[in-house]
């Protein structure tokens, strides 16, 4: 008996041994390896595999559609072109739009109220921006006008020092984000109609609030579908879900009657 | 902790983790890959004594709670939401949801 179990230990030992060394880092599917920092060689290592140092449409096995996104350039094939700095977030993105908003809020008020209203921004660029440098006064916001005068002119949002606003905002480019949204005939400036296109597109051609939200604003509110979803006070919507080793399930509603159940929903990026 | 879809990944509309030293990762397209990040996240942020639970990949818990990219709710004794914070991340407050733990605790020990 004693010889059988060392027998088995020995067998499974050596099984392990060879299912490690015959797993690629990238079969733990979705996430770059330990030490691969680089999202390009991320990429190349998992699916080049004619070994050419590219990504070819055909080879990117994926779910369709992202591709798109990944080739930045366009020319079929994942470079390291496509991963030159920050990516930008897609026109008419939340993250996009958000980030703009912010962006906005930072260097185009006269008032620091946390409101901003396309009359508002465009006095701001008029006064401040517009013809600064070498540039003429024209009416047309260039990037280069912006570069020689935004951080004299950042204004102060509050929160905007919290460390989740910082790792989103800061290693941004604020013109190439707000570009991304504004700039829609893609000249590489932007004009009052197309900031007001941006007002108009996603805030009815109103002011836009940013920073923190009014902590007294009643969230039943109106239309507000967020408002509507699991409101305070109401039943909260059951789940049943899996545990992260995958061993057991739990149902929230379980709970009810026992104790209170914090929920902490997020992801790790 | 409820582990929902990536708020940024590297395929997303809203990508991180090109130059900012934020984590790489393709957003998941199977329970076994949002796991396996999961998995790593927890381990990475010391989350782990901390349960964790996997949304489905209908992203039901998710959208049930309007949770993207990250939200915090308590939910009462009773079974109801006794507390919906802001959505993330400028709502995303944990002190907000570390008095209403105590409200909650103070409640029910006036209805024992």
């Amino acid at each position: 008996m004693q010889n059988h179990a060392l027998l088995s230990a020995t067998t499974l030992t050596l099984l392990a041994c060879v299912a490690c060394r015959s797993a690629s880092p990238y079969d733990r599917a979705s996430m770059a390896p330990e030490g691969v920092d680089d999202a390009f060689a991320y990429l190349v290592g998992k699916y080049d595999t004619d070994g050419d140092g590219l990504v070819s449409q055909a080879e990117y096995t994926r779910a369709s559609g992202r591709f798109g996104r990944l080739d930045s350039d366009g020319d079929g094939f994942l470079t390291p072109d496509d991963f030159q700095g920050l990516q930008v977030p897609e026109r008419g993105s939340g993250m996009g739009i958000g980030m703009s908003q912010r962006f906005m809020g930072r260097y185009f008020q006269l008032e620091q109220d946390a409101t901003l209203s396309l009359d508002e921004l465009w006095d701001c660029i008029t006064t401040h921006y517009d013809g600064k440098g070498d540039t003429p006064a024209d009416g047309v916001l260039t990037q280069e006008e912006f570069a020689c005068t935004h951080e004299g002119r950042r204004g102060t949002i509050r929160g905007d020092d919290s460390p989740m606003v910082q790792k989103f905002m800061d290693p941004h480019d604020p013109w190439a984000v707000m570009a991304a949204q504004v700039d829609l005939d893609q000249d590489a400036d932007m004009e009052r109609d197309e900031f007001a296109a941006f007002f108009d597109t996603y805030f009815d051609g109103e002011p836009f609030d940013f920073g923190p939200k009014d902590e007294s604003a009643d969230a039943t509110d109106g239309d507000d579908e967020d408002a509507r979803t699991a409101p305070v006070g109401q039943r909260a919507p059951d789940f049943t879900l899996t545990t992260v080793d995958g061993r057991t399930t739990h149902t929230l509603s379980t709970f009810a009657g026992d104790r209170p159940v914090a929920l902490i929903f997020g992801s790790y990026t | 902790m409820v582990y929902i879809r990536e708020a940024h990944a590297l395929d997303s509309r809203a990508p991180m983790g090109i130059g900012d030293g934020m984590p790489i990762v393709e957003d998941p397209v199977t329970f076994q890959e949002r796991s396996g990040v999961a998995q790593v996240c927890m381990t990475k942020l010391a989350l782990e004594p901390m349960p964790a639970l996997i949304d489905d990949m209908d992203d039901t818990a998710n959208l049930a709670y309007g949770a993207a990219p990250d939200r915090l709710y308590l939910i009462g004794t009773d079974g109801n939401v006794a507390f919906k914070g802001g959505p993330g991340p400028g709502g995303f407050d944990p002190g907000e949801l570390e008095q209403a733990i105590l409200a909650e605790l103070d409640r029910r020990n006036e209805a024992d």
